[in-house]
């Protein structure tokens, strides 16, 4: 063809076309033999040399690119059982047809010799050399270096005895005509004889099989054994007038399967009885791993609390598994898993109390396989149990729990199991840490994220600026604790010459408190142009309170109403801490009567309120506060209290209302170092100024 | 800081529940579920002894709000006896004394409810 006359690489590259042409030689080269003329000793050598490359090409061939190569496990097997069949059953018929065709007439016998013989030789040796592949396969399942070696080696003497056989010295002593072994043994013999049966230990797949299959094969194969280890000689007997080579080739390889079929097959006998018991191992470990990825996958511990005993059914086979977990107070049925509905039930807590205690005394399973008195309660409602598996839950040496399995029946578990039961256990107990862990820092995240708006809405409630007074000054500052602590303060430009000044401190703490804040702030922003005086405008609140709030959540505050251009002021307290009023170097602090805010109705708030006016001298301050600053405590633990304050205050030099906040908040930190503020602390301070004429007379 | 500890007894019809230490808004619960306890099993007869109460928070104040109306409802009372002058200033300042009787010692709590 052209393609072949291009390039000679191409030619050689091509497995088709090169396993065609060796073929090609070899058919020819075998045929030579029948044709009916002596052929001098020479042409015999060559021949016999050019069926020994053949050979050598298609092993080497087969060697390299083995046409079943992709084929899986099982279906390997199942050809080369089958290849071996049928080369049995091709050796029945060639001796068969040999019988018959020596008893009949002359041209039979000339027919025969010529034709069916040469068929059956080739049939024999494209069997054989097809089967090599399968072979050589099977061998290498879970091998190594070694048995490259051993195969290696294999060849080797194949090839040494090829060797021997072109010696045409040797006038093919060692390969008689009628039978490869009755020449007694000789030494290239013996080495691939035993190298066969090596190699015939090299049967890993054997355990990979199910039992099924270890079972079905075994009795296959032992008529398949019997078949071809009775039909080997005459099928080396067919090849064998053809090409000494060939036979050589030929008996080698079927020695090797022979020594291959029958060790198998005494390997696998040996595995049957194991077999079952194999099997359930590969289904535990195959389905822990799953069990394991399925429960690494669940971070819900509910979902995986309920999860557990499910998967464990599966994996150990159980009837009915139970998870306990330890409650704190004891451990506590957290799921449980039944198979079927006659599978047993747990056993009364007096039998399980001592399992238990073994369990947890041991850290590691406990298996009570002849269940029948240990594990049968007396009064046993349900169908027991007849074999009990347990196994600590447990997580870094710390044992959050024990998980049962039950099976009907006595003996249900083996001991192998118990391992894997505890690493299934063990795996359980850190999904549910991990599931833990995960929420725990969901909740974490949400309480700080909660924290964060309070604190927000906090900050946004508190007035940017300080409307601007004319002859006072006014100044606050709100310092907010870890957890909310519901101060907040408010200064308003209620009207012409009017200024609100509020302070309060909802009792509650964290978002409710900043949710009760906004609703405050609103509150008063619309009140304090409805009502001239401060004692009606914390009456309305409290109204406002009594509606809206619920039972034990208060609300204390002071409410001060200045006229500035009189240096009148109006001030109401409900529970709140007094104001000082700083004059001349004192204090005095005014408390007038009041009840917290939401604490009674109107009935008694009303008649319960009072309220205070006075007119403030140049130079006057009042300071208005809330409780976390008298409470704050030092490392000590020893509070502010309000003695220090109306020291610190009578004390205080400042001459306006910024330096008085910023001197009382730096002394509280100075007080406070190295220690968590629990509370918010607000400051405000409102200062009379001095006018310019007084102070130069 | 001092732990919060609660202890409940029964004078008679009146049970006498004693506080002491810190009732704070973290350990306001624990009062809370005591009061609880009590009204749930009718008695509302309750004086409450503060001779060991070092501190009281808004929350813990919160607790008695929370309850008085529940067991005036019944018939019963809340009564505080003992506070030290510290405890009773927070009770004070917030005009407690309006809605409560605060008695100086437990055994005038115990005998104004055996005049009622």
């Amino acid at each position: 063809m052209a393609e072949n006359a291009a390039g000679g690489k191409r030619f050689y590259r091509n497995w088709r076309t090169g396993f065609a042409a060796a073929v090609g030689v070899l058919v020819i080269a075998a045929s030579l033999r029948f044709l009916p003329v002596r052929i001098p000793f020479l042409a015999e050598q060559v021949r016999e040399w050019v069926i020994a490359a053949g050979l050598v090409f298609l092993w080497l061939r087969m060697r390299k690119r083995n046409p079943f190569g992709g084929s899986s496990l099982d279906r390997k097997i199942r050809l080369f059982g089958a290849g071996l069949l049928g080369l049995g059953a091709l050796g029945r018929l060639v001796s068969l047809l040999e019988s018959w065709i020596s008893g009949g007439s002359a041209l039979l016998r000339l027919l025969g010799t010529s034709l069916f013989q040469t068929v059956a030789a080739f049939l024999v040796t494209a069997i054989v050399i097809g089967l090599f592949g399968l072979f050589r396969d099977l061998v290498f399942v879970q091998q190594g270096r070694r048995t490259q070696q051993l195969f290696a080696a294999f060849e080797l003497s194949v090839a040494i005895r090829l060797l021997f056989a072109m010696l045409p010295a040797t006038d093919r002593a060692l390969v008689p005509a009628s039978s490869q072994w009755a020449e007694g043994p000789n030494p290239p013999l013996i080495l691939t004889a035993g190298l066969a049966v090596l190699l015939g230990f090299r049967c890993k797949w054997i355990p990979f099989l199910n039992r099924r299959s270890k079972t079905g094969l075994f009795f296959l194969g032992f008529p398949v054994a019997v078949l071809f280890m009775s039909q080997r000689e005459s099928l080396i007997e067919a090849v064998l007038p053809f090409s000494a080579a060939a036979g050589i080739v030929i008996s080698s390889l079927l020695t090797a399967f022979g020594a291959y079929l029958v060790i198998s097959l005494v390997s696998l006998l040996i595995h049957l009885p194991t077999a079952g018991l194999l099997d359930r191992r590969m289904r535990e470990v195959r389905s822990f791993q799953e069990l394991s990825a399925v429960l690494g996958a669940d971070l819900k511990k509910d979902a995986l609390i309920a999860k557990i005993p499910v998967l464990a059914c599966r994996m150990v086979e159980a009837d009915t598994v139970c998870l306990e977990l330890d409650a704190g107070a004891g451990f506590r049925t957290a799921s449980l898993h039944r198979n079927r509905p006659d599978s047993p039930e747990m056993p009364p807590e007096t039998v399980t109390a001592g399992i238990r205690k073994q369990v947890l005394e041991r850290a590691r399973p406990v298996l009570m396989n002849n269940a029948a008195r240990g594990v049968r309660g007396r009064k046993a409602a349900g169908p027991s149990a007849g074999s009990l598996l347990a196994a600590p839950v447990a997580f870094q040496s710390r044992v959050i729990g024990v998980l049962y399995a039950l099976k009907s029946d006595a003996f249900g578990f083996v001991e192998e199991s118990q391992g894997l039961f505890q690493a299934f256990a063990h795996q359980a107990a850190i999904s549910l840490q991990n599931a833990g862990l995960v929420e725990q820092s969901i909740n974490r995240e949400k309480a700080e994220e909660e924290l964060r708006l309070a604190h927000e809405a906090q900050m946004r409630l508190l007035p940017q600026s300080m409307p601007s007074v004319r002859g006072f000054d006014l100044d606050g500052v709100c310092v907010t604790a870890n957890e909310i602590g519901g101060d907040f303060y408010d200064v308003i430009a209620a009207g012409r010459d009017r200024i609100d000044i509020v302070v309060g401190d909802v009792s509650g703490k964290g978002a409710a408190a900043a949710f009760i804040m906004a609703e405050t702030k609103g509150a008063i922003r619309a009140l304090a142009g409805r009502h001239r005086s401060p004692k009606d405008i914390l009456c309305e609140l409290n109204g406002f309170f009594r509606e809206q709030g619920e039972p034990g959540l208060f609300l204390t505050m002071v409410y001060a109403i200045l006229t500035p251009s009189r240096r009148r002021i109006r001030i109401a307290r409900a529970g709140h801490c007094p104001v000082g009023l700083i004059r001349k170097g004192g204090v005095r602090w005014l408390e007038p009567r009041g009840l917290g805010l939401g604490l009674a109705d109107d009935r008694i708030f009303r008649p319960g309120i009072r309220e205070q006016e006075m007119t403030l001298m140049p130079g006057d301050r009042l300071f208005f506060y809330t409780d976390g600053l008298v409470e704050a405590r030092n490392a000590g633990d020893e509070e502010f209290g309000e003695d220090r304050l109306s020291g610190l205050l009578a004390a205080d030099p400042s001459s306006d209302a910024a330096a008085l906040v910023r001197s009382v908040i730096g002394r509280l930190e100075k007080f406070t170092r190295g220690v968590a503020r629990h509370d918010d602390v607000t400051v405000l301070a409102l200062r009379c100024g001095v006018p310019r004429r007084g102070s130069k007379g | 800081m001092d732990r919060f500890e609660i202890a409940t007894r029964q004078a008679g019809a009146v049970s006498v529940v004693s506080l002491r230490g810190y009732l704070d808004a973290h350990t306001a619960p624990e009062f809370e579920q005591v009061l609880q306890t009590l009204v749930d099993e009718k008695h509302v007869r309750i004086v409450v002894n503060c001779s060991g109460l070092n501190y009281i928070s808004s929350a813990g104040l919160g607790v008695f709000m929370g309850f008085i109306e529940n067991v005036r409802s019944q018939n019963g009372d809340i009564k505080l006896a003992e506070l030290t002058d510290k405890v009773f200033r927070v009770f004070d300042l917030l005009g407690f004394p309006v809605l409560f009787e605060i008695l100086k010692r437990e055994e005038d709590a115990l005998a104004k409810f055996e005049k009622t």
